[in-house]
């Protein structure tokens, strides 16, 4: 069964979202998504409602992908990243800590080496924020009667 | 909230079925849909539907997402990532096959430390024509709830979903 081991408070959900956006900006990224190891949405920039679903499914498959990817760890052995070459745009996800992932797409205009080189930073930076919300159990309680379905 | 819901049991049991007669139940809830398949229509990997709800009130969101897991054999070593991330089972039971057969599916459940989790049993192609009795699918997974369904015409679908999302919401909740 899956236990979420984290729980993150609304002022660090907001920090990420800030750091998320800076990185996105300085590298000139279209979109930058951080995510659990079991594809759930923690923060992404640029944090408008149109992205929000486009951002949900860069977790749930970035997160599939590495996952699946786990599988051939005898062969390739450990993988901290991985590159998706596309038509128009590029994907690049790294494992920020064990838990954690970060995705970037960008066009092909952008140099895969600065996502590289400036990814160090921001992994250090989220870390520190996520180490913190390791342990904390989520708080929120939602009751079936509460749902509209 | 992100709840995560696994559909599993045998090759053509439903499992996708289930996902795409939700996708037309909750058309207006439906945030994503993926379905990764091979040109014989069979899931290889990725069968996710995402619905995302919110709370009467207004003020409180829930993401849910279904997955299935692929039924045919040599898709097997991709379910670790699937069987690892969740919060509650639909367990699918054929009922055109026998409960030997289906029971391999809830011994993979026990395999991966499943059974612990909330699990909702759906005794689906109730039409077939002598189906598995309900007693003895009731009898064998005696302690879960059972919903029988007709998936392919939607029949049962519905309150299967919502009697899994009753068992995890309250797992979840505090006693008291």
């Amino acid at each position: 069964m899956d236990m979420v081991e984290y729980s993150l408070k609304e002022e660090e959900i907001k920090e990420i979202v800030s750091k998320l956006e800076s990185f996105r900006n300085s590298l000139f990224l279209d979109l930058v998504v951080l995510m659990d190891d079991g594809g759930r949405l923690i923060g992404y920039s640029p944090y408008v409602d149109g992205q929000r679903p486009i951002a949900y499914r860069v977790a749930v498959v970035g997160a599939a992908t590495v996952g699946a990817v786990d599988q051939l760890e005898s062969i390739i052995s450990s993988k901290r990243h991985m590159f998706f070459a596309g038509v128009d745009k590029n994907m690049y996800i790294h494992v920020i800590s064990p838990k954690f992932l970060l995705a970037s797409v960008f066009s092909h205009k952008v140099p895969l080496g600065s996502v590289k080189l400036f990814k160090e930073r921001i992994s250090k930076d989220l870390a520190s924020i996520l180490e913190k919300a390791l342990g904390r159990m989520e708080k929120k309680v939602i009751r079936f009667e509460d749902i509209a379905l | 909230m992100n709840l995560r819901i696994l559909y599993h049991g045998l090759g053509m049991a439903g499992k996708t079925t289930n996902l795409e007669k939700l996708r037309e139940i909750y058309s207006g809830y439906v945030s994503d849909r993926i379905h990764q398949q091979t040109t014989e229509g069979r899931t290889v990997y990725l069968d996710m539907l995402s619905l995302n709800l919110r709370t009467k009130s207004g003020n409180g969101e829930v993401w849910i997402s279904l997955f299935t897991t692929p039924g045919q054999e040599r898709f097997r070593l991709l379910r670790g990532w699937l069987f690892g991330h969740v919060d509650g089972v639909v367990l699918v039971i054929d009922s055109s096959r026998s409960m030997e057969e289906n029971l391999r599916a809830y011994e993979e459940l026990k395999e991966y430390g499943l059974l612990k989790a909330p699990i909702v049993v759906q005794a689906n192609k109730r039409d077939v024509p002598d189906p598995l009795p309900i007693e003895v699918i009731k009898e064998t997974f005696n302690g879960l709830t059972v919903v029988e369904a007709i998936a392919r015409e939607g029949y049962g679908v519905a309150e299967t979903l919502r009697e899994i999302l009753r068992e995890v919401l309250n797992a979840k909740a505090p006693v008291g």
